[in-house]
């Protein structure tokens, strides 16, 4: 894959990929960050990607990976001051967006992959590798908590 | 009746400075260098910054080194350790530059060494370095079960490190010390002598450290940092168009950098020889000489066959458990589907305790999965493609040294939340968590030799 089409299917991506790694980051600050480390992986290592046509697959999954390390080097060194010290986006719904946030990061990233970017759970179970059923249990049960927390909040207004 | 939750009112819609940041990512972007190194030379990049103080003597310098035991055990070194500390005190100085082998260990399996590099120089020094392993004939040797370097956990090998400046009123040190260490393979022991060759380039550059300004370019990790201490960054530098970190890279204290990127060998050595930055300045070299090593002295414990383990419909076969001066090695295949959808989901980790109770496998090195089985497709991401037909997942796992190896072992297995509890929490937590959740819990005591 050339660099002319690697900028191009990239970008035409950005939306997806935003979204993804804010589900993960929730800062767009990182999510600038979290991109770009996981383009130029993507371009170092794009000899690995055999198929060109999975490109946009391959591209998903990486900024994951990118996106779960981040979190993870996040969550040793500042655990506790973090949440104080991310920007807000308000989303168009800001209740679903701060009961969906509240969800842990399982749960939220399958269905904003599955409800807003459109993958089917088989396609999530091979992006994130794990068995289809718990794709399918976290799925359901991240609804189901998305729901109660958004009935708490209607509840408590 | 229920309301239908419109899911794509739950993010905010992309910045403009999203988009634009990763066109100018895209734009960066260049061509890869040609593969130019042989499969078994390791070539670890880590680029350094030094801005010297001048005329400062080596001997003055704060050496960040605190001993080859008490970096790999923590927690207290195994006597059997100590005895097979070697001190080389190898130095090789040129162009104001010294390296040194200070220490290394080399139990008949692996190899653990401690080295140097110091700066009398006033300018600012990059260095890589490379790692040879070689038969007495010259010819290379192989290492496919582990290797890790550098001792800070927040700069892996590979990565970009930084060192000591004087700005604002903080002093670093002008010198680091870094840590390798290699696993052999059974197989793959060397049978003779063999060498150890450790290389360091150097480069200078013009390029100017300077102070961050800019907290809206930087992530929450970094402006967490700011808050605390100055920070400085090197500017302008195109190292950027492979590895973007460098311009947030604290460069007065290797401890205080808040992020590392494993970028590979390739990436990191593209960065030096596209960014046309860096002017080489100098080459230092030690070898240190070997013996075949006794691997019978290692007082390897392990579990002395294969067994598969049956939790109601859940099978997990262990195919490799076991503890040496390094660490813990484990190897287990686990099914990928059970007891659909409600049922228990295993966690990619399991509790490693010893016979009183203590969890072992709390500094994890190293964790992979893989799929089987799966179509060999090549290169690093295969497995994304190929697990539609998989039904097993095969775990290696590597975990931190111990200062005494277990004669019996418990294993705790968990559902998924203990990963994210021994990641955060470490391996007491886990084991909390792991004790007011028995009902989430499946164990096994096994017997080592």
């Amino acid at each position: 894959m050339d660099k002319s089409e690697f900028e191009q299917r990239s970008l035409a991506m950005a939306q997806r990929l935003y979204r993804i790694a804010y589900t993960i980051l929730y800062s767009d600050a990182d999510c600038k960050d979290a991109v770009s480390e996981a383009l130029l992986r993507a371009w170092v290592s794009r000899s690995a990607l055999r198929n060109p046509a999975l490109f946009e697959t391959w591209l998903v999954r990486i900024l994951i990976n990118t996106g779960r390390d981040m979190l993870k080097k996040r969550s040793t060194l500042y655990s506790s001051e973090l949440s104080d010290a991310i920007p807000a986006q308000e989303p168009p719904d800001p209740a679903l967006g701060a009961a969906l946030q509240s969800l842990e990061l399982k749960y939220r990233l399958i269905i904003t992959m599955h409800h807003i970017e459109g993958y089917s759970l088989k396609e999530i179970a091979v992006l994130l590798k794990l068995p289809l059923s718990t794709v399918k249990w976290r799925l359901h049960a991240g609804r189901r908590m998305l729901r109660d927390r958004l009935t708490e909040g209607d509840d408590a207004q | 009746m229920k309301k239908e939750i419109q899911y794509a009112n739950a993010l905010p819609q992309m910045p403009e400075a999203f988009y634009k940041n990763m066109t100018e990512t895209l734009k960066e972007l260049e061509e890869p260098m040609k593969k130019r190194y042989k499969a078994v030379t390791i070539l670890v990049a880590a680029l350094i910054v030094a801005l010297m103080m001048a005329g400062v003597a080596f001997a003055a310098m704060q050496v960040v080194h605190s001993g080859l035991l008490d970096r790999l055990f923590p927690k207290g070194a195994p006597s059997e350790a100590e005895k097979m500390v070697v001190s080389d005190a190898l130095s090789n100085e040129r162009d104001g530059l010294k390296l040194t082998m200070n220490e290394h260990l080399y139990d008949g399996r692996n190899i653990h060494l401690d080295w140097t590099v110091e700066s009398a120089r006033d300018d600012t020094v990059y260095y890589l370095t490379n790692y040879q392993l070689k038969n007495a004939d010259g010819s290379p040797l192989t290492i496919s079960q582990w290797s890790s370097y550098e001792s800070n956990p927040d700069l892996g090998g590979g990565t970009l490190t930084a060192l000591n400046l004087t700005l604002d009123g903080i002093t670093g040190a002008k010198a680091y010390s870094g840590i390798a260490s290699f696993g052999f393979m059974e197989d793959e022991v060397p049978k003779g002598p063999w060498t150890f060759t450790l290389d360091v380039y150097a480069y200078t550059t013009d390029l100017t450290p300077v102070a961050v300004n800019d907290p809206d370019e930087l992530s929450n990790g970094q402006i967490l940092q700011l808050s605390k201490k100055r920070q400085l960054a090197i500017q302008g530098c195109q190292f950027g168009s492979i590895n973007r970190y460098p311009e947030y890279v604290a460069v007065h204290d290797a401890s205080a950098v808040s992020r590392s990127y494993s970028l590979g060998v390739p990436a990191s050595v593209k960065a030096h020889d596209t960014c046309g930055l860096l002017k080489p300045l100098t080459h230092l070299s030690v070898t240190i000489n070997l013996d075949p090593g006794d691997a019978s002295n290692l007082k390897i414990k392990r579990l002395p066959a294969p067994q598969t383990l049956t939790f109601g419909d859940l099978t997990i076969h262990i195919e490799k458990l076991e503890f040496d001066l390094a660490g813990i090695h484990t190897s287990y295949i686990v099914p990928l589907e059970y007891n659909e959808p409600d049922g228990f989901v295993l966690s990619e980790r399991f509790l490693i305790l010893d016979q009183d109770g203590t969890p072992l496998n709390d500094a994890l090195t190293g964790i992979s999965g893989s799929w089987s089985p799966v179509k060999e497709e090549g290169g690093a991401f295969q497995e994304v493609f190929d697990r539609h037909d998989a039904t097993h997942m095969r775990i290696d796992e590597g975990g931190g040294s111990v200062s005494k190896q277990p004669d019996a072992i418990t294993l705790i297995w968990m559902t998924p939340e203990i990963d994210g509890v021994l990641w955060r929490g470490g391996a007491e937590k886990a084991l909390e968590y792991a004790n007011q959740h028995p009902e989430q819990r499946m164990e096994a005591n096994l017997a080592l030799n």
